[in-house]
């Protein structure tokens, strides 16, 4: 996997660790902010490609400094390497919905300091810097959250935004020509039937669209795929509006 | 030696010198047919010097102080003088014929050698004086003659030794162009990295040596100066003296061209304020005879040009009261200057003070002016002043105008230059190291020592650099700190002028680097002066 | 490594990266310093013209070297990278292995292909433990490429001192800058030690 840092402001950075060479899980993405000398993890990865993304990411951040993990729901793609994160830094307060901690505490590490988010969402401290948790239950789990970085512009949105692409693939989805909306349209065929098949709730998704459309962002960061940046970020929020979402039988 | 050059050059001098006795013989009083005359004189000695013809050279020399005793009028211009003075060329001509068809020239008839040293004789002690640094440079050239034997000239017309001065400007490009491609070749060819850098130093070889074929000897000048200097002294009623050293020093001839004009100044300068009138100078202890100095010398790759006096100097305190008078700068910035710093206001636009305040520079070219003129030549003045044993104003220049040394520096992602004359120190900008001051942004680069912190963010993208959050780096100037995002490297590069620029321009020109980039060279001065006017208003 | 415990080798191995990203931090700052002092020595030759070109010589290779260094240390970071990706790989295997070696032995006995798999991951962990041996190799072999070049470059100071000797002109000047680029050199020897050590404490 390779690590790469796309927004850096004096000591306030972000990193995405992306392209696993590992095909037989879901291709998945990691992402870290550091602020100060602190970096939080943002939906750490599975069991079997902890040593992929640990090795990436150190590359970018001492270990040392990583205190805090944020898990957008409980799938393990997501949160299955939560043992092993926990054995290299028994320290990591991790962040995920109340209605999952009991859940991936299956995952290993009962002893992990887990901190349950209410369903209204909340806030979590990184060194100087104060990240908003962004209720987004049913998008797809039922107790699913996103991370709002106002600071840098950054949404992590998870699941939302997801795309399934081939290996070798790039961590942004095309900008060089951001006016022609050529390079999204190529893309967004990729993200398509994930969500329509794993998002269930139209309801959900249009609440989700409606609050996300009044942050000012300039990075969508989701948890497969690549970020959508500048005026793909409309774009894909005005896909995602007009999206049929919850159907199986497609 | 190229007896066709020596007989073309001389019958030339020749021809001129005939012509100016005529004029002079026709017109005794006219101190310009007698400049002209003394002109041609030095002439044929300076073509006899540079040509090793050493006979000819042995014998004009008798002719030095009948030249200067006509110079300082204290020979009389009449029918003997001007009789002795033809037979002078006479056998000059004479002299060089015989050269030409490539024969030892005959020793001069001694009647004719005493006549003129009785002339010379008459004239007491103070004529040799005068000389005494110019002749020391002839002596100099005459020994550098022996050593390399004869040496062969050709006169060139100077469009041509332009010519070959920007394609080598173009060369010394691609060369640089070459070594940024070569170097970003990693792993390098060892075969072609050594091509390379033997081409970068045949470059610089050829560089070098078609900029000295554009240098001329600062002798030149000198020349007018005894001359202004004896006027001026009867203009005034002062006594002085014109002591020249380092005649020698080479200069690329557009600045010999340049210079001309604000070093008269300057003398003029030394002359009019400088000294004292011998009464003056006798109640403070000094000799009646006040002396102004003019020097060259090389300083690596620098001539530095002094223009001195041992009169009454400049106080400083004087120079403040006009320049806050004609606010040239506030009170609270002129409480930060030091002694010398304000002195050094003199040279600051509109500093000339007004007759009735009983004048620094009255008249001719003023200091600012001069100023500017040794900027255009990429070069800086300064004065220095002891008052009371007199003042000095210092000119640094390059030693050619053709290449220019610059230092890269990064701005966010776009890259600018600037001279490396310029730069003294690159430092670490140290956030906890800057402080306001009265309203104005200063560093601490050293324990007791805090300067301007000129942050060229903001200046040139209007977005400032912060020191401790974003990548800075200082280089020292004796303006301020000039604070960049980081220094890369230094290249020799050659100016491009820039059509567009208007007169305010914080550029003095561009460059093409080495990687091909076109980057605007920085005037810092200039942007300093805006600045400081910025800060004024 | 067979004679630590997984756990001591986590903490090393944590410990490892950390020190090399420290080593990293340090060494970007101290090389940004050399070739600083490297270009002030270019400024300064430049300013003083021919007479200095011994010293140009001087701080040319000065930059060279320091960025010569900035590579190696790259390749270093690169060297370290197998060595964690390796360490990880055996953490989560023992992980794995870990939890079926708690089941008892009555258990295990009665599930035949349990011993299997263990053999298995017994043999995988061996396996790994050749590539960390590898790995560390790779690892000492930058090292000493990096205290080479540095070694280099304390060479290339003394020639500056002496240049800068027989420079009288100029030499106040050039002692300065050659005192500076000795003291960036030393700091950099420093560094490299103490990073040496804290690596040596966990790899053989």
């Amino acid at each position: 996997m390779k690590a790469e840092k796309f927004y850096s402001e004096g000591s306030h950075n972000w990193f995405i660790v992306y392209d696993q060479s590992e095909a037989r899980v879901i291709d998945s993405n990691v992402y870290a902010v550091q602020i100060d000398e602190s970096t939080l993890l943002c939906d750490p990865g599975g069991f079997e490609v902890f040593p992929q993304v640990f090795s990436a990411l150190v590359d970018m951040v001492p270990p040392s400094s990583i205190t805090a993990a944020f898990v957008s729901h409980q799938d393990p793609d997501i949160a299955s390497s939560l043992p092993l994160w926990n054995a290299c830094g028994a320290d990591i307060v991790w962040h995920t919905s109340a209605l999952w901690v009991g859940f991936i505490r299956h995952y290993g590490a009962l002893e992990a300091n887990i901190q349950g988010i209410a369903d209204e969402g909340g806030e979590i401290v990184v060194g100087s810097g104060r990240l908003q948790l962004i209720p987004a239950h049913y998008l797809h789990s039922s107790g699913n959250f996103n991370l709002y970085d106002a600071a840098a512009k950054v949404l992590f949105s998870g699941d939302i935004g997801a795309a399934l692409l081939p290996p070798g693939h790039q961590p942004f989805v095309e900008r060089r020509n951001i006016d022609s909306p050529e390079a999204f349209d190529a893309h967004i065929k990729h993200a398509e039937f994930f969500h329509r098949r794993w998002m269930p709730s139209n309801t959900a998704k249009r609440a989700w669209c409606d609050r996300v459309s009044s942050l000012d962002i300039d990075f969508l960061c989701p948890q497969h795929g690549a970020i959508y940046t500048g005026k793909n970020v409309e774009r894909f929020i005005e896909w995602f509006d007009g999206l049929e979402v919850g159907c199986a039988s497609n | 030696m190229d007896t066709g050059i020596l007989t073309e050059i001389l019958a030339e001098s020749l021809l001129a010198t005939r012509q100016g006795l005529l004029q002079l013989e026709s017109n005794p009083a006219d101190p310009e047919a007698l400049d002209a005359c003394c002109r041609t004189f030095q002439t044929i000695i300076d073509s006899a010097n540079a040509l090793g013809a050493h006979s000819l050279l042995a014998w004009c020399r008798n002719l030095d102080g009948l030249v200067d005793g006509l110079r300082r009028s204290a020979l009389p211009v009449d029918d003997v003088t001007i009789g002795i003075l033809r037979r002078c060329i006479d056998f000059v001509e004479q002299m060089s014929e015989t050269v030409a068809r490539g024969n030892p020239p005959a020793p001069a008839p001694p009647e004719l050698a005493e006549s003129i040293q009785s002339l010379v004789r008459g004239l007491g002690e103070g004529a040799s004086e005068l000389l005494v640094g110019h002749m020391g440079a002839l002596a100099l050239d005459e020994s550098a003659e022996g050593a390399s034997a004869r040496r062969d000239t050709i006169r060139v017309e100077s469009s041509r030794l332009d010519r070959a001065m920007s394609q080598v400007g173009e060369l010394v490009l691609l060369r640089n162009r070459l070594t940024a491609a070569v170097t970003a070749m990693s792993p390098g060819d060892e075969n072609l990295v050594r091509l390379a850098r033997e081409t970068d130093l045949a470059v610089d070889d050829l560089q070098s040596t078609v900029m000295y074929l554009r240098m001329q000897p600062s002798r030149r000048l000198f020349q007018r100066l005894p001359q202004v200097v004896r006027d001026l002294s009867v203009q005034y009623g002062k006594r002085a003296r014109l002591v020249l050293e380092g005649g020698d020093v080479e200069i690329d001839k557009v600045m010999i061209e340049a210079l001309a004009e604000p070093l008269l100044a300057l003398v003029r300068n030394a002359l009019e304020h400088g000294l004292e009138c011998p009464r003056e100078r006798a109640a403070v202890g000094k000799t009646e005879i006040g002396e102004v100095r003019v020097t060259a010398e090389h300083l690596g790759d620098k001539v530095r040009i002094e223009v001195s006096d041992d009169g009454r100097g400049v106080d400083p305190q004087r120079v403040l009261s006009i320049v806050l008078a004609r606010r040239v700068i506030c009170q609270a910035d002129a409480q930060r200057l030091n002694q010398e710093e304000l002195l050094n206001l003199i040279f600051e636009e509109g500093a000339r003070p007004s007759d009735e305040a009983g004048g620094i520079d009255r008249r001719g070219v003023g200091l600012a002016r001069i100023r500017r003129v040794i900027q255009s030549l990429r070069g800086r003045v300064q004065i220095k002043s002891n008052s009371a044993a007199g003042a000095c104003v210092s000119i640094e220049l390059p030693v050619s105008l053709a290449v220019l040394p610059v230092l890269y520096f990064k701005l966010r992602r776009e890259t600018y230059a600037l001279p490396v004359s310029l730069v003294d120190n690159l430092i670490e900008v140290e956030p906890g190291h800057l402080h306001n001051v009265s309203g104005r942004a200063m560093v601490q680069i050293a324990p007791g020592s805090t300067v301007p912190y000129i942050d060229l963010g903001q200046r040139l993208h209007g977005v400032a650099l912060r020191p401790g959050r974003d990548s800075c780096e200082g280089i020292l100037t004796e303006h301020g700190l000039l604070v960049v995002s980081a220094a890369v490297g230094i290249e020799d590069s050659v100016v491009k002028p820039l059509d567009i620029a208007h007169r305010e321009s914080w550029y003095q020109g561009a460059t093409i680097s080495g990687e091909g980039e076109v980057v605007l060279i920085l005037d810092v001065p200039a942007l300093v002066h805006s600045l400081r006017a910025g800060d004024a208003a | 490594m067979s004679h630590l415990s997984l756990e001591e080798m986590r903490s090393g191995f944590l410990g490892i990266a950390d020190a090399t990203f420290e080593f990293q931090r340090n060494l970007k700052r101290r090389l940004r310093e050399i070739d600083r002092k490297a270009l002030n020595a270019q400024v300064l030759v430049r300013r003083h013209g021919q007479e200095l070109a011994g010293y140009g010589v001087v701080a040319r290779s000065f930059r060279d070297g320091a960025q010569r260094l900035q590579q190696a240390a790259m390749q270093l970071q690169h060297a370290i990278h197998p060595l964690m990706l390796g360490f990880m790989e055996t953490l989560r295997d023992s992980h794995q292995a870990e939890q079926l070696q708690r089941l008892s032995v009555a258990v295990r006995e009665r599930a035949p292909q349990l011993n299997e798999t263990l053999r298995r991951h017994q043999h995988m962990l061996e396996m790994r433990s050749d590539q960390s041996r590898h790995a560390t190799l790779r690892l000492s072999h930058m090292l000493k490429r990096v205290e080479h070049i540095v070694t280099e470059l304390e060479y290339v100071v003394i020639n500056g001192r002496i240049e800068a000797a027989l420079k009288t002109d100029v030499r106040t000047a050039l002692t300065q800058v050659s005192a500076d680029m000795n003291k960036a050199v030393i700091q950099v020897r420093q560094l490299l030690r103490e990073y040496a050590a804290s690596i040596g404490r966990v790899l053989p």
